[in-house]
């Protein structure tokens, strides 16, 4: 290996790290490193489980390396060359280096990258294994040798003409499916291809290499050809009622098309007005802008607020107020929905609640159906909470509206922490309003204490708040990429990462309520289980508990939510105020 | 994609079918290299079909006049077994019988199987040997090569009538008869049946006089499908 190569490699990782270090401050790249950290902190913590033991079982490391070899040789045989880096090609290939070292500075990241992954694998497995260092040194090796394979497939492939290569891939490809096919059959006894492929009318896909009347003889051939063989008028009605039904809808699609091309209207018009629309709601959809409002170009003028209230960073509210009494149809879809929950939270609190009255008084005040009643008006206030997530996806009267706008937003004379407020504000308080058409009744049916019901009109806005932050990160960082030029359009991935976020702002919460539980349980002489429901013993701790031990374990999660609002709001501030860096960028 | 060489530099002269049918038995290339360059021919692949029927209801009923029926596996038995019972009354009242059905469907077999195979050797040579050539005369290649099998199926019917066995095959089996039909050696034996190798190898030449390809490259692709599928779907099921 040469020193100028090495030293090279040394440099140019050195810079990578650094530049993936400070790539760290984009959310999206912490996200998904800290995702893979927590999944191999995961990974970690339970490495005593029996699953890790199979792991490294003979058998399972045997398949894995037979997979490995086979899947590098593909790997390699398919590239046709090494990938170099462009400015590599200008560097070292001009420079005077041979041939093998150039190949050996090539190889220098996939030795670190099989050092790594040798000696995560031997710390997973280590609990398991007799000599967790040898194993690491020998996976290390494996994988080494995996990398020698590949590289030299690769450049082997480089000297084929391509037709050659094509027709070796074919052939590679097959190969290795049935190696691996009947290495997992004599192995593990897996049967990849089901019996009857051995059956006589299967061979017939081999024909001519086959004996024809073998197939001719073989009774399933025999059953199927007696099924229309004429046997009377069950035979008829079997056959030619499904070929009369086909043939009346084959005349039927003969006589559609002659009748469509028979018409003398307009092709070319219409189609090119249709175009013209299918071809903005895909760009719109692309930037990241409502369809529905795609067909409205002009709407009807508003009078100038005349409070206070809508005054500097307020007139950002009142026009996303303005947007959302002119949307109609989000507005609809939300009525809709909470109509539909509402009423049916309604209706089921009128039944309970009828029965109850009509059962006996000293059956009301036992301590199962006091419970029982008190946590079922706690599941219910639970379900209004889950329409948040699906209310705050219909209203977009936020960044999802604004993000086009955002270069105007940094030009205005205001706090970067104020406009995320009033950006937000207008999507939380319409979530909260049609919350509030189920949670009013339930306030009246349930007649939850004062500090329950103080929990549960703060916790809602906290909910909302979470959510809504969580979203806007999102919706603003598409904003910046489409501002600095990247318009794309939003992916499923992303998506997905930030539903998972906006449940995961709810953990430290949560977290919290459980920690304050059970500490404020033991307290109470209440043991917290899970049939603790069932084992009512001490009722007057179990009542003293729900009246006091849940507000207070509820009231210390709404501090730490609202903490961790409160640092959405702040990371979506920044990431506003860094919204022209990108753009330069 | 290049095309099929054309060989108009080099045409062979026009043969008729019957000096056609015989040749491909001896000089295949030739045969083909004719079948390439000539438009293609109705009776070319008509004929030699027919002959392949024929010959395959002479085979059959020698099977039949053996008495047992070829079972590969136990499945197969199984599924014969139910399935005549519960076919008897129907072939009864019907109009055909069972032997009859085997009639009809070993000619139907017949051309079905040479248009199905025409399929697969014009689909590798398009897919994985990159080439174009027209599907009609990768018909009549099939078709030609189909008097192999022909041969074969007569061949098949004289070693059931000498040996009174209806499960003797010009194979690998031959010598392992005292093996039950439905094990996996016995199977595998049955795959290399002399004429169905013969069948592959004129196959593999048809297939490189249509493409343009070495006969290495053409084998490769059809020795793979029509030998090593199989056997390894014995292997594997």
């Amino acid at each position: 290996m040469n020193r100028a190569l090495l030293y090279l490699w040394f440099c140019l990782l050195k810079r990578r790290l650094l530049d993936f270090i400070r790539s760290l401050r984009r959310p999206a790249t912490l996200a998904g490193f800290a995702a893979v950290l927590w999944l191999l902190g995961v990974l970690f913590w339970f490495r005593n489980e029996e699953v890790f033991r199979h792991l490294v079982e003979h058998r399972i490391l045997m398949t894995g390396a037979l997979l490995m070899v086979v899947a590098t040789l593909i790997k390699g045989f398919w590239q046709r060359g090494l990938v170099f880096e462009p400015p590599d090609i200008e560097f070292v290939f001009t420079s005077p280096f041979t041939q093998r070292q150039i190949v050996c500075y090539r190889l220098l990241p996939n030795y670190l990258y099989a050092l790594i992954q040798g000696i995560v694998l031997a710390a997973l497995l280590a609990p398991h294994l007799a000599h967790p260092l040898l194993m690491a040194v020998g996976l290390t090796l494996f994988q080494i040798i995996c990398f020698h394979l590949a590289t030299a497939a690769s450049l082997f492939a480089g000297t084929l003409p391509e037709d050659l290569h094509h027709r070796l891939r074919c052939l590679m490809l097959g190969a290795a499916f049935l190696l691996t096919a009947l290495y997992f059959r004599a192995a593990w006894g897996v049967r990849f291809i089901p019996a009857f492929a051995l059956s006589p009318v299967a061979q017939l896909m081999f024909y001519p290499a086959v004996t024809l009347p073998e197939v001719a003889r073989s009774p399933a051939l025999q059953q199927w050809a007696l099924c229309l063989s004429p046997t009377g008028d069950l035979w008829l009605r079997q056959l030619w009622l499904p070929v009369l039904y086909l043939a009346a809808l084959a005349v039927g699609a003969g006589v559609s098309l002659w009748g469509l091309f028979q018409l003398k209207a307009n092709l070319f018009e219409p189609s090119l007005a249709i175009t013209s629309r299918a071809a903005e709601r895909r760009l719109r959809l692309r930037q990241g802008r409502d369809l529905a409002t795609a067909g409205k170009t002009e709407a009807a003028s508003a009078g100038l607020p005349t409070l206070s209230f809508f005054g500097g960073v307020g007139a950002i509210i009142w026009k996303n107020l303005l947007a959302a009494r002119r949307s109609q149809h989000q507005l609809l879809v939300a009525v809709l929905l909470t109509a539909l929950n509402a009423g049916g939270l309604v209706a089921l609190l009128r039944h309970i609640h009828a029965e109850f009255h009509a059962a006996p008084a000293a059956q009301l005040s036992s301590p199962q159906v006091v419970t029982a009643l008190l946590t079922f008006h706690l599941g219910l206030a639970f379900w209004m909470a889950i329409l948040a997530p699906f209310l705050q996806r219909i209203f977009p009267f936020d960044f999802r509206r604004d993000g086009r706008h955002l270069l105007d937003f940094r030009t205005l004379p205001l706090s970067p922490l104020w406009l995320v407020l009033a950006e937000v504000a207008v999507p939380v308080a319409c979530v909260l309003l049609c919350q509030a058409a189920g949670l009013i009744p339930l306030f009246i049916y349930a007649r939850f204490d004062w500090p329950m019901l103080l929990l549960l009109i703060f916790a809602y806005p906290a909910i909302a708040l979470a959510l809504s932050s969580v979203w806007n990160l999102y919706y603003l960082l598409s904003a910046t990429r489409r501002a600095a030029g990247h318009a794309q359009s939003p992916s499923a991935a992303g998506t997905v990462m930030v539903v998972f976020v906006s449940f995961l702002v709810f953990v430290p919460a949560v977290w919290t309520a459980r920690f304050l539980a059970r500490f404020l349980s033991e307290r109470a002489g209440v043991v917290l289980s899970a049939d603790s429901l069932q084992g009512l013993v001490n009722f007057d701790a179990w009542l003293r508990f729900l009246h006091s031990g849940i507000p207070l374990s509820g009231a210390g999660a709404l501090g730490v939510q609202y903490l961790v609002d409160f640092l959405l709001l702040l990371a979506l501030a920044r990431l506003f105020q860094r919204a022209e860096v990108s753009h330069d960028s | 994609m290049p095309a099929a060489p054309s060989n108009s530099s080099a045409v062979p002269a026009s043969s008729s079918l019957v000096k056609k049918i015989f040749d491909v038995f001896a000089c295949p290339g030739e045969v083909f290299d004719e079948i390439v360059s000539a438009p293609p021919c109705f009776a070319n692949w008509l004929v030699p079909t027919l002959l392949v029927a024929l010959t395959s209801l002479i085979l059959l009923r020698a099977l039949n006049d053996g008495g047992i029926s070829v079972t590969p596996t136990p499945q197969a038995g199984a599924a014969q077994h139910t399935s005549f019972d519960s076919a008897a009354p129907q072939a009864e009242v019907g109009s055909l019988d069972s032997q009859n059905l085997s009639v009809v469907a070993t000619c139907a077999l017949a051309f079905g199987g040479t248009f199905w195979s025409a399929f697969l050797l014009w689909f590798l040579g398009r897919a994985f040997l990159r080439t174009r050539f027209s599907y009609l005369k990768t018909v009549e290649v099939v078709a030609l090569t189909g008097m192999i099998v022909a041969l074969g199926a007569i061949v098949t019917a004289l070693l059931i009538s000498i040996s009174g066995d209806p499960a003797t095959r010009p194979a690998l089996s031959f010598f392992a008869r005292h093996l039950p039909a439905a094990n996996p050696v016995r199977l595998f034996l049955d795959t290399l049946n002399f004429f169905h190798l013969w069948t592959i190898i004129v196959l593999a030449i048809g297939l490189s006089r249509l493409s343009g390809v070495t006969f290495k490259e053409s084998a490769a692709c059809v020795f793979g499908y029509w030998l090593v599928a199989r056997l390894a779907l014995i292997l594997l099921a």
